[in-house]
């Protein structure tokens, strides 16, 4: 009894060890082949935004005007000016989502942050509707964070 | 119980074993990179404390504290302390649209202070597992303190929880949990818990069956 309890840990052990590399390889494909294509900018930069075609998340251009609080909330999910929504794969708690709002809150160039957890969306209100994050920089963060962007989230 | 027959190697090899996989862990042992998380469970008899720095999104470092007050129902026979140390590792994460989850495992080694007696080297161990997706939400963990010479000493944990509701805004959101523990061989716990949360607070109210009052909480920095 006590051998099998071992050779079960054995194998468990080894079976969550292979998970793991499969997990680095995996992100290791995506940030160097096909994430890439899709990224524009550095990592540290924020980049002016160029519209709809780009990448995740759905930046838009703007007239800079602001919105009051109550307004964000009410419309939280839908296009704004100079705001960013994205869409976070398996954030289903405020909790677990801080680390996504404290990170994104040092940037420089954002102004506020908001989440929403039933739809698993993240609000981006920047200081300057011209200046945004990269893609780049928000698969890093949200990285950082233990989530990754939903490309295909319903 | 099987850890108490086992030879030195077999109980060392069962600890790694069940520290780096299996299927349980107390819970997020690995938050953000760069996050600090405080957490408490107290009750009436033992109270569990722990600090949690997380270096890297895949793993992170903690120091714990664990108090046993009474003799009755102490698996060593005497009130006793555990203080350590311990590296806590992401084994593995599933993103799903609408859920996520997660495999937990540590390692650690610390001092085991009985009320009478010199204190022990000790080496301690987890592994836990949870999926939650907005509206449900259960858990698995498997805690082992492995003292020098004293008895193993284990805490068995499953629990389940559901949320009545879901807010699409942010605001205090609130879960109805129930958990199942056990220390060792003792009679198991069942406690039904109320869970609040509110951006980065979390905390918990419940009293089991046996009428013992319980306080968890959960704060990230």
């Amino acid at each position: 009894m006590k051998k099998l309890i071992l050779a079960t840990l054995v194998l468990l052990m080894f079976s969550g060890l292979s998970f793991a590399s499969e997990q680095e390889s995996q992100k290791s494909d995506h940030s160097h082949g096909k994430h890439k294509a899709h990224m524009e900018g550095g990592h540290e930069k924020a980049h002016e935004p160029k519209g709809k075609g780009h990448g995740h998340g759905k930046s838009h251009d703007g007239h800079g005007k602001e919105h009051g609080k109550e307004s964000h909330k009410a419309e939280l999910g839908q296009i704004q000016s100079g705001n960013q929504e994205i869409k976070v794969k398996g954030m289903v708690c405020e909790v677990c989502a801080y680390g996504i709002r404290k990170t994104l809150k040092k940037e420089a160039v954002v102004k506020s942050v908001e989440v929403n957890i039933k739809d698993h969306l993240v609000r981006i209100e920047y200081k300057d509707p011209k200046k945004v994050l990269s893609n780049e920089r928000l698969a890093e963060i949200l990285v950082d964070a233990g989530y990754e962007l939903d490309h295909g989230g319903k | 119980m099987i850890l108490m027959e086992t030879t030195p190697v077999q109980r060392f090899l069962i600890f790694i074993g069940l520290a780096l996989f299996s299927s349980f862990s107390w819970s997020h042992p690995v938050i953000f990179k760069g996050g600090l998380e405080l957490q408490g469970e107290t009750q009436e008899r033992d109270s569990m404390y722990s600090v949690t720095y997380t270096v890297h999104p895949r793993w992170a470092i903690s120091a714990h504290h664990y108090d046993f007050r009474e003799s009755l129902g102490s698996p060593v026979g005497k009130p006793f302390e555990v203080a350590s140390a311990q590296v806590n590792v992401l084994v593995k994460r599933w993103l799903n649209h609408g859920s996520q989850g997660n495999i937990y495992a540590g390692l650690g080694a610390g001092s085991f202070i009985p009320q009478v007696g010199s204190s022990e080297f000790l080496s301690r161990g987890f592994v836990s597992m949870d999926w939650e997706s907005t509206k449900y939400y259960v858990a698995g963990s498997y805690l082992l303190y492995l003292p020098d010479q004293s008895g193993a000493v284990d805490f068995k944990k499953l629990r389940a929880g559901f949320a009545p509701y879901i807010l699409d805004q942010e605001g205090l959101n609130s879960w109805f949990i129930m958990e199942w523990r056990q220390m060792n061989r003792e009679r198991a716990e069942v406690t039904p818990f109320l869970r609040f949360f509110h951006q980065s607070v979390l905390f918990e109210l419940g009293s089991s069956l046996d009428g013992f009052f319980k306080f968890n909480f959960m704060i990230h920095y």
